[in-house]
Parts: C-alpha cells; sequence; structure tokens
C-alpha cells in the first residue's frame, strides 16, 4: 500500500500549508526584491504587448463603429449650431471660471511637475484595481504621488514604487479612499472605490446638498493629494445602509482599459 | 531541456498576455484566465505529478508579476490541477462528447476557486472585516458567466495547443 507521504494528497497539502503561511506570516516587503527584478525583466515586454493590445482593441472599436458614424454625423451637424451659440456663452463664463479657479486653487498646473509615463499591464484579474507604469523611484516617483491622465483628471496614486516600475492604486480599487468635494456648495465626502465596479462618493452627511451631475473634486484635506484634481461627475444619490450618510455613484469620464499614458504629480512647483 | 525552454516561454508568453493583452480587450471581470486555464490543460495532457514544479513556477511568476501576495496563485493552480486530476480518474476529460460536459464541470469549479481564493484573502487577511463586507464583495461575480465562456474557449484551444507543441517537438 502507498505510504501517505508519497500521495499526490500529501504533495498538495504541503505545497498550500507552506504558501498559505508564507501568505500571512512573510511580510510582502520580502519579495520586493525578487519583484523589482522580475518586473524590471518583463516590462519591455509587457510594454510592447500592452501598446500593441490597446491599439489592436482601439482598431477593433473603430471598425464596429463605421455603421454608426452616418448617424453620428448628422448629430454633429445639429449639434456643431447649438455650440456655437453655447461657444459665445461659454466665453463669458470662462472669464468667471477664471477667477473661480484663482479663488478655489483648482488644479493649477502650472504649481506641479508631472512625469509622462507608459501603462505596461493592468489587473490580470481584470477588476480595475491597479495598474503598472514603467516610472518607478529612479525617475523621481514616490507612494502616494497622484496620477492623472492628460486633462487633469485623477485616476489614483502610486501604492508600490520599485526602480523601474510602480504600482498605481485605482480610484475603484476598495482600499483607495480620498477626501473630495462636490458642487457648488463645496459638500465634503469619501471618494471610495467598489471592487472594481465604479467610484462612489460616501460619508455625505443627510444635511449637506448633493445633486445629480455635480463634479467632484479633490478637497486636499490631509495633504496627501493637492486640491481641484477632477474625479467625475455625481450619476445616482441614495441614502447609506444605516440611513445616516449620503452616499452617490460617481463616473469618471476615463475609461481606463483603453489608457495608454498617464502623468504622475510629482511635486508642487512652489 | 528543450522542454524546460519550450515550457517556460509559453508560461512567460501567457502571464504576460493575462497581464497585458486581457485588460484591453475584455471589461471588468469578464476577462478569461489563461494561466489557469493554461495551467488545467497542461494537467489534462502531461498528468499532475509531472506538472506540479511547473505549477508552482507559474504561481510564483504570476504573483510577482501580478502584484499578488507570493503563494496566492501557487495554491490556485496546485489545488485546481489536482481537483481535476482526482476526478479524471473517473471522468474521461474530452473536447467531446460527454467529456466536453466534465472538461466544463472542472473549469467551472477551478473558476470558483480561484475567484473565492483572490477576493476572500484580502478580505480575511487585512483588516478583519466583516461579514457584510465579505458579501458585499459578491457584487464581483457578475461577470463570471463571461468568463466561463472564454475561459472554455481559450482552455480548448490550449488543450490543442500543447498536444500540437509536444507532437512537434518531440516532448
Amino acid at each position: 500500500m502507498q505510504k501517505f507521504s508519497q500521495t499526490k494528497f500529501f504533495k498538495v497539502l504541503v505545497v498550500v500549508i507552506f504558501f498559505w503561511l508564507l501568505i500571512l506570516f512573510v511580510p510582502v516587503s520580502f519579495f520586493q526584491p525578487l519583484r523589482s527584478t522580475a518586473l524590471f525583466l518583463a516590462a519591455p515586454f509587457q510594454k510592447v504587448l500592452y501598446f500593441i493590445s490597446v491599439k489592436t482593441a482601439q482598431t477593433g472599436d473603430f471598425v464596429f463603429s463605421i455603421g454608426q458614424l452616418k448617424n453620428d454625423n448628422e448629430n454633429l451637424i445639429r449639434e456643431n449650431q447649438s455650440l456655437l451659440a453655447e461657444n459665445a456663452r461659454l466665453a463669458d463664463v470662462e472669464k468667471e471660471n477664471k477667477f473661480l479657479r484663482e479663488q478655489l486653487n483648482f488644479l493649477p498646473k502650472e504649481r506641479f511637475e508631472f512625469i509622462p509615463a507608459a501603462i505596461i499591464s493592468q489587473d490580470s484579474q481584470n477588476l480595475g484595481n491597479w495598474m503598472e507604469i514603467d516610472k518607478g523611484s529612479e525617475d523621481g516617483l514616490a507612494e502616494g504621488m497622484p496620477v492623472v491622465v492628460s486633462k487633469g483628471v485623477l485616476i489614483g496614486r502610486l501604492q508600490d514604487v520599485y526602480a523601474h516600475n510602480a504600482k498605481v492604486i485605482l480610484l475603484t480599487n476598495p482600499k483607495s479612499a480620498v477626501n473630495g468635494v462636490a458642487g457648488e456648495n463645496g459638500t465634503k465626502g469619501i471618494i471610495k472605490g467598489e471592487y472594481g465596479l465604479g467610484i462612489m462618493y460616501d460619508m455625505v452627511l443627510q444635511t449637506d446638498s448633493l445633486q445629480i451631475g455635480d463634479d467632484i473634486i479633490t478637497s486636499g484635506i490631509s495633504g496627501s493629494l493637492p486640491r481641484g484634481l477632477y474625479v467625475g461627475k455625481i450619476q445616482e444619490i441614495h441614502p447609506s445602509n444605516d440611513h445616516l450618510f449620503q452616499q452617490a455613484t460617481v463616473a469618471s469620464p476615463v475609461q481606463i482599459a483603453k489608457l495608454q499614458f498617464v502623468f504622475v504629480i510629482k511635486n508642487s512647483k512652489q | 531541456m528543450k522542454k524546460k525552454i519550450i515550457y517556460f516561454v509559453i508560461l512567460i508568453s501567457v502571464i504576460f498576455l493575462q497581464l497585458s493583452l486581457v485588460p484591453a480587450f475584455f471589461d471588468l471581470s469578464k476577462g478569461p484566465d489563461l494561466v489557469l486555464m493554461l495551467v488545467l490543460a497542461w494537467t489534462i495532457r502531461d498528468g499532475f505529478e509531472k506538472f506540479i514544479s511547473w505549477m508552482i513556477l507559474a504561481g510564483v511568476l504570476n504573483d510577482l508579476l501580478d502584484y499578488s501576495s507570493v503563494g496566492t496563485h501557487v495554491i490556485i493552480f496546485v489545488f485546481s490541477s489536482y481537483m481535476v486530476s482526482f476526478l479524471s480518474r473517473f471522468f474521461v476529460v474530452q473536447i467531446r462528447g460527454i467529456g466536453f460536459l466534465f472538461l466544463a464541470v472542472f473549469v467551472f469549479l477551478s473558476m470558483f476557486f480561484a475567484r473565492s481564493l483572490i477576493f476572500l484573502l484580502p478580505v480575511l487577511n487585512e483588516n478583519g472585516n466583516s461579514f457584510a463586507q465579505i458579501w458585499q464583495n459578491f457584487n464581483i461575480w457578475q461577470g463570471f458567466g463571461y468568463g466561463f465562456a472564454f475561459n472554455m474557449i481559450f482552455v480548448m484551444i490550449s488543450l490543442w495547443f500543447i498536444k500540437h507543441i509536444k507532437k512537434y517537438f518531440f516532448i
């Protein structure tokens, strides 16, 4: 009869217990050098593959969208006419907006140093929890730095920074929590992730005003992120489970899966 | 040696595909688990014992490049493969006929185990989160059906691919 120690089940048991203990008791930092080396070696291949994948996906999207182009064109002509009128009105609003930015300190880009970075991989479970960029501590990046896309839309923060790579924890990650303000009244709340499914604006007092369509920006409270980084628009409002607070679903203007480049706000120039 | 090089190249390529290609093509949580399906296909073709060291390597590499806790994917791969290997004693897995049904069951069980572990591990390990929060995480299962369909396609491609690679390179 086969000894228990020679059975497949025993081997499985040994492997599972060994790695389970590794997960529970060995700190993540123990594997940092090994992970850093693996990421460094893999980065060139992943960068090329990610670039090809995104381009192919975009081409696919374009091919499928050809049928819609005719309708879109007609709609665009109508939209163009209304935009001409809107443009005249916005010129006036722009003056007001400029004044408000100075007052509220909204995304003063001239004060920040942006580091461009290419995305080389994303959450393999497709949950939109994280992405990997090709810049790291040797480029001056550090944990906690905000990551935005070209228009100053916040998408996440740096979490693990290696020599040549860094992991970005996205706003859709449930571990992400950022202080925010919404709408003209500056209603305060916490911008939280919902397991890759979206962004929630939470912990808003029942007495505070919150409207569908309100813009949400970072508040700058606690100092970890600058004030004025755009997050998204409120789509839906509902009370929290305990009915003590209001919660809102936030729609980000960024489609993370199709991004190729991001910008890390390195520091303030002031 | 030839076999080791070929296996390693296939393995690392599929890990890269999982990390760089899948997120670009598939919506949230609807993508296939390419590495897991490759491991399952390999277990069916090579047998559990011949492939166990490769499972550990695949798991460690996947965890390092995926920013997961080292060991998470090793447990998933080894346990899923053992389950397939154990059940294969009673059921014949094939790409046609009733064997196809068993293949679908193996893929389903492996996916279920993999997703459960990936989502429960951080919750159980980190902050002592409440059961309510664990339950809340279950909305992540909405992409399971799509994932299953894509995984079935990929596991069949993997079975076909491994068979022909072994034949072509005499390994």
